[in-house]
């Protein structure tokens, strides 16, 4: 048994009362000559002991009174186990909250945490008094008020229960345990509030206001917390998946780089990975040998599309307790072929001397002959070709020691980056720096400000590309010697770049710390640039081997940006733009590998176009969205999770101890146990009621034997 | 009932009462006078009871001279003669007769019932003697039949004042030692005192010859205990002071003065004595019209003035 006001207990000082009276009362005497005293004290004696019991029992019965009233109102609870949670017959408002994050769908082999959390619910609500009302909540990072207001329809409860699934949302009590907070504020009666989590760190990451919170009601809340299983943290998953270099093109393999961490504590060995698209049969594998305890290791995997259009890569590994984080899927757009103009700033006779010969080359890197079959087409141009309407061809457009632009073409090019098109720069020896620096269109769309141009310091009169700590997706290749290093790269002159502010990205760095790439977006396009020309004047650069996948990667990087919404957290609504023509036709949608295809709405009609809507995307995966009877999906996304959720380590139990059984004075505190066999003791059914009857009996009792003694013996 | 003063102690009631049912001695008593009451002698008077053979010493005026004419036998003749009766008041003197819930104490309600029947007994020409004890005799008056003495016998009373602890036992066998002549004796007393003491001076005085009336006087208090809320009791004689609730013993302490009361009147009873039980609250006159009654019934003991409770 425990107390919910312990603090009233000092109160049972009082029974001093009683006793102080029974010792020291002085009733008032009336004082009688008596003749007949033997008679007295023969009955005195006869009496003797039963006078004294009499007094006793007197004594005892105010001294009960008195410790019953105290224990009233330091209100004693039955402490109960908290899987049992006697709570019969009392009538309750309660919530619910169910932990509906991924990390609760890990299996113990028989059953997921997200069951057992949904067999303590229907418990609960099978024990809860009659007359009580309930709320259920599922919380996540998103809380889903399923059941909003406390219900006494408890088939319903029981029902929205039943249909409950786990999602693949992350994990935060706290937001669901404020709502719940909220909702029981205007409530009358005993108030409960029911946390059936598991005890994964990432749940409790508001501990702090969580604490907070409890600490605030305490006194008219209950917090009863149910842990969903007590171990399991080894858990191995697909933390990422990117396409990295190249550029998504039909027919090119895709690059891709896939992270497997290992949460467990202990090493994993042999763990094969392998690549598909869409749901067909895995194009490529590996097997990672090794995976160190909280390591996480990269592989690259390569991945070949036959069609243009949307596509979904998922990477998968062996399947383990928790099945959420074994496969991760991308989505990506796959080009037929794409267009880069590249803007020569002077013309010379021969064509190696012009400044994108080294450029066009690098951006197909293939013989003559088999030009035409590639997917990049490199096009030469002038500067006064930026001042055409014919921008939107091209997918990225090279500037290449161009002095200036005209206004046209200046406001031209800043149309084009904003509206989703890519720019890189490289300044040369006819750049105005004062143009570059100060055109109200041009300079606005560049990272940084272009310094007076410069001579390499003596006494290597070169400086290089940093050797190491590439930190930019574009060159993070190179953070793996395997792939060479960008260390061989020289400069002779360079321009010193400023970036425009210190959050501004920066590519790459020269051996002495200065900027030698800088990086921005611009709208909805992106800008790189260099610090010199793409040409051997100043540098080694485009006849260093880094060149080609170099220029590669930006390419990828500068339009792969562009479908940057294909890929969503769970929960997060889908909207893709069509033509209006689809308007009004039927939207279907099919969980690519998981699922069958079916009708979920219309295409909705917009102001200019239409647009396919989806927003069930707890789960993560890949989906296909079709319109009508079409065979190919007009559109694909992926729905990742938050690897953070993939990391099943447990908060510390004192953490969650502390909460379910806060700290008594001198105690110690108790852990938290899990789930079914949860044998924490907490406050069950308060008692107060039952001693309330117990001392008004008693009092009565008192009244009654009080009057018996007064009379004649 | 007034102050206890000389002339007051005579109730005219009880005494109106009294004369007109006149007191009757139920057993033969020795006396000097002729009176209402048959002597216990066969002398030499006025009714003649029977013949007996003469023996050397008797008087020869007492031969029946005819029978010896006749018969030539020598009787002697004896006669049946009425005396007067002595009545010895044994007034209990001691401290706990001070007692009273009202204004009377149980001793002056004794000292009053003693006048009145002394004063019954003058007047049927009886005589009276007077013995006020505690631990000793405090006041003795000698054995009268004048009734102009019945002034001094109450102012006698009137002035006793209780003070000492009682010794009835002593008091009734003083009394058997130093009165030969049978008669009546009456005890004043609330027997507050050693019972077996009582009982045995019961048996001397009966063995001599007395008739024997015991007035046990007793408040109506202390025999229906019927205070409340705390009492400090004072106890008399010597008794110790007591700090109690009566409601807590009162059933326990009526048992045992009931039970004192039946073994006194048992007592009185297995050696033929009146018992009247006097509560003080009881008028005089239905104490001795009551006994009085009792006694012309033919020695039916009786009991006045209401059992204890």
């Amino acid at each position: 048994m425990t107390f919910l006001a312990p603090a009233m207990l000092l109160a049972l000082t009082a029974i001093a009362v009683p006793v102080l009276i029974h010792l020291f009362s002085k009733p008032r005497l009336k004082r009688i000559r008596w003749a007949a005293t033997r008679f007295l004290l023969a009955s005195i004696e006869k009496n003797k002991r039963k006078l004294k019991v009499e007094d006793l029992l007197l004594l005892i019965l105010r001294c009960l009174l008195v410790i019953l009233l105290v224990l009233v109102f330091a209100r004693p609870a039955l402490l109960v186990k908290a899987s049992s949670l006697l709570l019969s017959g009392e009538k309750t408002s309660a919530v619910i909250l169910l932990d509906q994050s991924m990390s609760m769908g890990q299996s113990d082999g028989a059953k997921t945490r997200f069951e057992q959390a949904k067999a303590a619910a229907l418990d609960i609500l099978a024990k809860l008094g009659s007359g009580s009302s309930c709320a259920l909540y599922l919380v996540s990072d998103h809380t889903r008020m399923v059941v909003a207001k406390p219900t006494q329809d408890f088939a319903l409860l029981r029902r929205v229960l039943e249909n409950a699934a786990v999602s693949d949302f992350g994990s935060d009590l706290y937001p669901g345990l404020k709502d719940a907070v909220d909702t029981l504020k205007g409530m009358g009666g005993r108030k409960e509030i029911f946390i059936i989590s598991d005890s994964q760190a990432a749940a409790w990451k508001q501990l702090g206001n969580i604490r907070k919170l409890q600490e605030e009601h305490k006194d008219d809340i209950h917090f009863r917390y149910f842990i969903m299983g007590d171990h399991g943290e080894d858990n191995l998953a697909v933390t990422s998946l990117k396409t990295v270099g190249s550029v998504a093109a039909v027919n090119q393999p895709v690059r891709c780089v896939i992270e497997v961490a290992n949460f467990g504590k202990a090493a994993v060995e042999k763990v094969p990975v392998k690549i598909s698209l869409d749901d067909e049969a895995p194009q490529d594998e590996t097997v990672i040998d090794r995976i160190e305890p909280g390591a996480v290791r990269g592989v690259s995997l390569f991945v070949r599309v036959r069609h243009a259009g949307y596509h979904a890569i998922s990477a998968t590994i062996p399947g383990d307790r928790l099945p959420a984080d074994n496969q991760r899927s991308t989505a990506l757009l796959v080009l037929e072929q794409m267009k880069a103009l590249v803007v020569d700033g002077s013309v010379k006779g021969n064509p190696v001397d012009r400044d994108g010969f080294f450029l066009r080359n690098a951006l197909v890197p293939v013989a003559p002959g088999q030009a035409a079959q590639y997917y990049m087409k490199a096009l030469a141009g002038k500067p006064g070709d930026l001042e055409g309407n014919a921008l939107k061809q091209y997918d990225i457009i090279f500037l290449c020691n161009v002095a200036d632009l005209s206004p046209l073409a200046s406001q031209n090019l800043q149309q084009y980056v904003t509206q989703g098109g890519s720019l890189v720069v490289f300044p040369g020896a006819a750049t105005k720096v004062a143009f570059y620096n100060n055109d109200k269109n041009f300079s606005a769309l560049l990272p940084a400000k272009l310094g007076a141009m410069r001579d390499a310091p003596e006494p290597q009169k070169f400086l290089a590309w940093q050797s190491k700590d590439y930190a930019h997706p574009v060159v993070s290749l190179w953070n793996d010697p395997d792939s060479g290093s960008l260390n061989g790269v020289k400069f002779f002159k360079y321009y010193p770049l400023t970036v425009k502010s210190d959050t501004m990205p920066v590519v790459l760095k020269y051996s002495n710390n200065e900027i030698a790439v800088a990086e921005q977006a611009a709208g909805k396009g992106r800008v790189f640039l260099f610090g010199g020309p793409a040409t051997t004047d100043w540098s080694n650069f485009p006849v260093n081997p880094a060149f080609v996948p170099l220029m590669t990667r930006i390419v990828a990087y500068s339009t792969s940006t562009q479908g940057a919404n294909l890929n969503l957290s769970p929960g997060q609504p889908f909207s893709f733009e069509v033509e209006s023509e689809y308007a009004g036709k039927d939207l279907a949608v099919q969980r690519i590998g998981r699922g069958k295809r079916q009708i979920v709405g219309r295409v909705e009609q917009g102001d200019h176009s239409a647009w396919l809507r989806y927003s069930d995307t707890e789960l993560s995966g890949a989906y296909a969205l079709y319109i009508g009877d079409d065979k190919m999906p007009k559109v694909v996304f992926a729905v990742r999770a938050d690897p953070a959720e993939s990391d099943l380590h447990q908060q510390p139990q004192a953490d969650v101890a502390a909460l379910v059984n806060p700290p008594e004075p001198g105690g110690q505190q108790k852990s938290a146990a899990s789930g079914e066999s949860d044998n924490r003791l907490v406050p069950g059914k308060e008692l107060w009621f039952y001693l309330a009857i117990a001392a008004l009996l008693f009092a009565v009792l008192e009244t009654i034997y009080a009057h018996y003694c007064s009379r004649t013996k | 009932m007034a102050e206890p003063q000389s002339n007051n102690l005579l109730d005219p009631v009880a005494i109106s009462r009294g004369e007109s049912l006149g007191l009757l001695a139920r057993s033969i008593v020795e006396g000097y006078r002729v009176g209402e009451h048959r002597s216990p002698f066969h002398g030499f008077a006025i009714e003649f009871a029977q013949h007996r053979e003469y023996t050397i010493g008797d008087d020869t005026r007492h031969l029946d001279w005819k029978v010896l004419g006749r018969t030539d036998r020598y009787y002697i003749k004896q006669y049946e003669q009425d005396t007067n009766m002595t009545v010895h008041f044994l007034l209990d003197g001691s401290e706990s007769m001070n007692y009273g819930s009202e204004k009377i104490t149980k001793l002056h309600y004794a000292k009053a019932l003693s006048a009145c029947l002394a004063y019954l007994v003058l007047l049927q020409r009886d005589s009276v003697a007077l013995n006020v004890f505690d631990t000793e005799t405090r006041e003795h008056i000698p054995r009268t039949d004048n009734i102009g003495k019945i002034h001094h016998i109450m102012n006698r009373l009137a002035a006793f004042e209780a003070t000492q602890k009682t010794s009835l036992g002593t008091a009734m066998a003083d009394l058997a030692k130093t009165v030969k002549s049978r008669g009546i004796v009456m005890v004043f007393s609330d027997l507050f005192d050693d019972e077996e003491g009582f009982m045995r001076g019961l048996q001397q005085l009966r063995f001599i010859g007395h008739e024997v009336v015991v007035f046990q006087v007793l408040d109506q208090y202390e025999l229906e205990f019927p205070l409340t809320g705390r009492v400090e009791f004072i106890g008399l004689e010597g008794n110790p002071t007591l700090e109690l609730n009566p409601a807590d013993i009162r059933k326990s302490y009526l048992k045992e003065m009931e039970a004192m009361c039946l073994r006194v009147r048992r007592a009185c009873e297995q050696s033929k004595c009146h018992y009247v039980l006097a509560n003080s609250k009881v008028p005089l006159a239905e104490i001795i019209s009551g006994y009085l009654v009792a006694r012309q019934s033919n020695g039916v003991v009786g009991v006045s003035g209401g059992k204890p409770a």
